[in-house]
């Protein structure tokens, strides 16, 4: 029965442009696909987007618009047959290219084009594709021309981007509009990414048995978001360049438990920056020897290092030609008319007409984030004077190409208050190969450019595609996800992810004891405060001049200074350095972080917009308060939600072994020396400690040496003693791999073990009342010392044993 | 390999020209490479194998590394050098490599430059090759990683008016660059782009046979970077570039085929110039590309000897 709805109404109002291609209206008509829609009752769309609710949204290069883009089956099968052909054909040039280039010496294509091309890698010639396949998926933008026939703009054959946006964009639109896909027989597309996945999988098993990765740039660089979530959905795990190494011409992971061998690379890297050794040597993203590594078969890396030979502005105006030639068929989707300036008479063409062409360099990729997508099809958008190019032309012909204009097609988007606009649209298909040749994903990525920026939407296929055969694909495939080895780096990040969070706290929680004090009139506590600078310098929380001020001026010296004391980033001391470093070993795990946990970490490291809220000393302990409670809700998100493999030992060993430094070093400074002075500052200490109410439900007396010790150091039972810390690092160790087990205790072990015994063996009253010549109670400072001593060892040895694996197998 | 003598034999009638006319040298490169802290592991890929070629017959060659690698394999790379590719695997704070070699080097034929064809027909011809030394050339004539022609076609156009030899104008190009430029160590470094020469007017051999290259390459011409070393003549004058790594360049002329400038000395040449490796630039050619892990700061100290071996 069909229900007047929203988008009914909406469409009502609507007004494409005249003389544009309108996907929606023709002559002021619905197109007849539409109509399926419109008898269903459309949810209105919703105020905020689905996925900018969650942390995702702000590695998402645009906003979902709730509207899909419909495409109809018959023109669909068109398309499909087209960007099918353009995939075999395209997978062939490079096959020549990168072989016996018979394209050049027999075919005549003109050398310039493939030796001008900074996108032909030399080192790459003559190395066997798995089954001739060199290109595994490849990217086709598309636009409709105004009389209604769809262009191929453009074919991305180096790494792909927007597979997993697709995806994603899928999962949120079904979330929008449930039921819809079903009762419209959309085709779904969960069986090709499981198809896809099962192939990359497949192409590393002919090589040997090992694992398959993806390679991205890591979180600093573009994809990073959408590599992980392709990660989680197809069951790899996501590495960098970094946690790879090639020993003996094969490709391992470097992981905790050692090297484990990579059979095959799906690349998100792009193919110069893939080897430092052999490519750009100045690349921080690849990983040397991993060229040869490929070339001699030992790992499949896809698409193939140096495909991206085939992503440029020359080559379409050849691929009609080279159709016929090599497929013996003809081009069946047309691209734009192109004239590549290599050839004297293009070039002259291009001269002449360069008002009424769009023009390109030939051999620059285009950063597929371009905003411009629209006006980049449009003549006069190079934005340089006509006299300019001339002269480019004339100089490096071969790097310039004219090409026809296009005006895009429009599409209707929410623009907010229910309304739809028009804007215009591009689509983004993908294509795959497959055991049986290449097939095109049933739907993609369309991206519309609206005054306000672009948007995103979801691509639905119309006809008879029959329910799936399986309700969820998505649910199925996160069982595929196997624990695959924890690469060393990420290990090493966690392990410092901890270290820094226990830091941070300790250091928040000292300088709020230095505030109180101060704010209670530091003048009246001059030993307190002079005390609390001291640990704070000598843990590297304070410069020492910085000290000195707030003893000798007392509260004003630190109101005045409060903001660098706690966030001024430029500042070596205070909490900004320490925070700022605990966000930077986040960022790099993000991928392992529950998203509750990053949230807090990312919100903690920007104070920028905390600062107006400093005035005062107040304000500094509300802060501060605030603070401590975030890192304390930042911890047991962390450490409560991870499952307890090899990263959560790492994070919790790191925090432990920090705990165990810090209360060692803080208990020297408070009790080793001056013992006629030591009482007023066990008060202080077991503040810092967090643990006076413990002290105090246990013991209720004023704090007594011989007790805060007992508690501090040597009890068991306190999450927050030392003698806690060494178990739950024996433990994690025990549950570490090993190389070799039967030796024994590791090294580790070893120091972990011997800092149990000191601690277990240690008298409290002695340790309390042994005071040496010198004036020093020196059992207590040797079992100090001996401890900060064991958890610098641990950490060092952690990190050999576990980070650098120099040694290999 | 085959043997010296064997090729020797093989050359058949000019046999007895040849021997009196050929030079033999012996080639000694170390390089040292000191870490502030130990290096566990280091991956290099060495071009320290001199080439074989018509002026140049390499009687034997050798590579040392201290300390000694875990595995060492030998392959080509796309332009025909010869890459030694090792990998140290044990705690070191030096690396040290030992290359020697013996080579015999036949003088450079006699060319008439005025007689090889204008350069403006060079160019157009490589448009559409048509025999295999126009294929092998022709990679050489675009831009490539170091090589960025357009900035120097200005300081070029004057040296190539239609219709001159081609050969005339790469030598008066050379002539150009060694007049107007100033030899000066420590102000560039592999990576220095063109365009910063050539404001400078100040560089070293790399700088100038990059410069040299990007000029003829603004031309449409195919050029090509040579890496090798310098035998600093008994008889003759100082040369800039001798006893250390030296650079110059390659043009491909039809009919004449790869023919040698070296723009730093403003010669060509002969029997001083022993060839290491060959690419489209530096990079292409570079004598050591490596991958550490530790390290820290490093130094670096390079001793090339070559001496005339006596018969």
């Amino acid at each position: 029965m069909p229900v007047p709805n929203q988008l009914q109404q909406a469409l009502d109002a609507y007004r494409p442009a005249p003389g544009t291609y309108d996907e929606l209206m023709a002559d002021g008509r619905l197109r007849p696909r539409w109509a399926a829609l419109l008898e269903y009752p459309l949810p209105p769309p919703p105020k905020e987007q689905p996925s900018q609710a969650d942390s995702a949204a702000a590695a998402r290069p645009w906003p979902l618009d709730a509207l899909p883009y419909l495409a109809d089956a018959e023109e669909w099968r068109l398309i499909e047959r087209g960007l099918l052909q353009r995939a075999r054909l395209l997978n062939a040039i490079v096959a020549d290219f990168y072989g016996p280039q018979k394209l050049l010496r027999e075919q005549g294509l003109p050398p310039a084009l493939l030796f001008a091309n900074p996108g032909y890698l030399a080192s790459c010639r003559n190395y066997e594709a798995r089954g001739g396949i060199h290109l595994q998926l490849l990217a086709f933008d598309l636009g409709r021309s105004p009389d209604g026939q769809w262009r191929v703009l453009g074919s991305r054959t180096e790494a792909p981007s927007g597979f997993g946006f697709a995806l994603q964009n899928r999962i949120d639109t079904a979330h929008l509009l449930p039921d819809l896909l079903e009762r419209l027989g959309i085709a779904r597309l969960a069986s090709f990414y499981r198809t896809f996945g099962d192939q990359l999988a497949q192409s590393g098993r002919d090589v040997g048995e090992g694992l398959t990765v993806i390679l991205s740039g890591g979180p600093k660089r573009g994809g990073h978001w959408e590599h992980t979530y392709l990660g989680q959905y197809l069951g790899f795990s996501v590495v960098e360049g970094a946690d790879l190494a090639v020993r003996r011409g094969s490709l391992y992971l470097r992981s905790l438990e050692g090297l484990q061998p990579v059979r095959a690379v799906a690349r998100q890297v792009e193919s110069a920056l893939c080897d430092p050794l052999e490519l750009i040597p100045t690349s921080m993203q690849g990983t040397p020897g991993l060229l040869a590594a490929a070339a001699q078969g030992r790992v499949t890396v896809t698409n193939c290092i140096g495909s991206g030979v085939a992503e440029n502005e020359a080559l379409p105006s050849f691929l009609p030609g080279l159709c016929e030639a090599i497929l013996n068929e003809s081009l069946i989707l047309p691209g734009l008319a192109s004239w590549w300036c290599g050839q004297p008479q293009e070039a002259r063409h291009v001269a002449d007409h360069l008002d009424s062409l769009v023009l390109r360099d030939a051999f620059e990729r285009l950063p597929w984030l371009d905003s411009r997508f629209a006006a980049n099809l449009l003549p006069d958008s190079s934005g340089e004077s006509l006299d300019a190019l001339k002269r480019k032309i004339q100089k490096q012909p071969y790097s310039m190409v004219g090409k026809e204009p296009l005006r895009l097609s429009s599409m209707p988007y929410w623009a907010g208050e229910g309304r739809l606009q028009p804007a215009p649209m591009i689509l983004r298909l993908f294509v795959a190969a497959t055991g049986e040749g290449y097939r095109l994903l049933p739907g993609g990525l369309a991206r519309v450019a609206t005054p306000e920026g672009d948007l995103s939407k979801d691509v639905w296929v119309l006809g008879d595609h029959g329910p799936p055969r399986l309700a969820n694909r998505a649910i199925q495939q996160v069982t595929r996800r196997r624990d695959q080895g924890l690469p060393s780096r990420t290990g090493d990040d966690l392990f410092w992810l901890g270290r820094y969070l226990e830091r941070s706290e300790s250091a928040a929680r000292t300088y709020r004891e230095l505030f109180h004090y101060t704010a209670a009139g530091g003048d009246e506590y001059p030993v307190e405060l002079e005390i609390l600078t001291g640990v704070l310098a000598a843990l590297g929380y304070l410069s020492a001049h910085r000290a000195r001020r707030a003893v000798a001026e007392g509260r004003q010296a630190v109101e005045r200074e409060l903001w660098q004391m706690l966030f001024d980033p430029e500042s070596e001391d205070g909490l900004a350095k320490l925070l700022g470093r605990m966000h930077g070993a986040a960022e790099q795990v993000r991928q392992r972080l529950s998203q509750d946990a990053w949230r807090i970490l990312d919100s903690l490291a920007n104070p920028e917009h905390l600062r107006w809220r400093v005035h005062g000393i107040g304000d500094a302990i509300s802060l501060l308060d605030d603070l401590l409670v975030r890192l304390a809700a930042a911890s047991s998100q962390l450490l409560d939600n991870m499952t307890r493999n090899h990263g959560w030992r790492m994070l919790d060993l790191g925090k432990r072994i920090e705990r165990l430094r810090l209360s060692a070093q803080i208990a020297r400074e408070l009790c080793t020396a001056d013992p006629e002075r030591t009482a007023g500052r066990l008060h202080l200490l077991l503040l810092i400690q967090d643990s006076r109410l413990t002290y105090q439900s246990r013991y209720q007396t004023a704090p007594q040496l011989p007790g805060v010790l007992d508690l501090l150091l040597l009890d068991a039972a306190n999450p927050r003693s030392a003698m806690y810390q060494a178990e739950r690092i024996f433990r994690h160790l025990e549950q570490l791999p090993l190389e070799d087990r039967s030796r024994g205790l590791s090294p580790a072990q070893r120091i972990a073990f011997a800092l149990l015994n000191d601690l277990a063996l240690a008298d409290p009253d002695r340790l309390a009342t042994v005071i040496s010549k010198r004036g020093a109670r020196s059992h207590l400072q040797r079992l100090l010392q001996r401890t900060e001593r064991a958890a610098a060892e641990l950490s060092a040895l952690i990190a050999k044993t576990y980070f650098e694996h120099a040694s290999g197998h | 390999m085959r043997s010296a003598a064997a090729r020797r034999r093989a050359a058949g009638g000019a046999l007895g020209w040849v021997l009196a006319m050929s030079t033999r040298l012996h080639l000694s490169h170390r390089t040292g490479f000191r870490y502030a802290r130990p290096v566990s592991i280091s991956h290099q890929l060495l071009r320290l194998t001199p080439r074989s070629f018509e002026r140049q017959q390499v009687l034997s060659a050798s590579i040392e590394v201290s300390p000694s690698p875990a595995s060492t394999s030998w392959r080509t790379d796309a332009y025909g050098n010869r890459l030694t590719e090792i990998f140290v695997q044990s705690d070191h704070d030096e690396l040290r490599i030992h290359a020697e070699a013996q080579v015999e080097l036949l003088p450079a034929r006699s060319i008439l430059l005025e007689l090889s064809p204008a350069w403006e027909h060079v160019a157009a011809a490589l448009q559409c090759p048509a025999t295999e030394g126009a294929w092998e050339a022709v990679p050489f004539c675009y831009p490539s990683p170091q090589v960025a022609p357009a900035p120097a076609f200005e300081f070029a156009a004057p040296l190539f008016p239609p219709g001159r030899p081609l050969l005339a104008a790469a030598h008066a190009l050379c002539e150009a660059i060694f007049s107007e430029f100033e030899y000066q160590g420590g102000i560039t470094d592999v990576y220095t782009p063109i365009a910063e020469v050539l404001r400078s007017r100040k560089g070293v051999c790399q700088d100038f046979a990059h410069l040299a290259i990007a000029c003829l390459r603004a031309h449409g011409l195919p050029a090509r970077y040579v890496s090798g070393y310098l035998h600093n003549r008994r008889d003759g004058v100082q040369l800039a570039g001798a006893d250390a790594s030296h650079a110059w360049l390659s043009v491909w002329c039809p009919e004449f085929g790869w023919v040698d400038f070296d723009p730093t000395n403003n010669l060509m040449p002969s029997q001083e110039h022993i060839t290491l490796a060959w690419g489209r630039d530096y990079g292409d050619a570079s004598p050591t590309t490596g991958f550490l892990h530790g390290g820290g700061s490093q130094s670096l100290e390079v001793e090339v000897e070559v001496a005339p071996i006596s018969r």
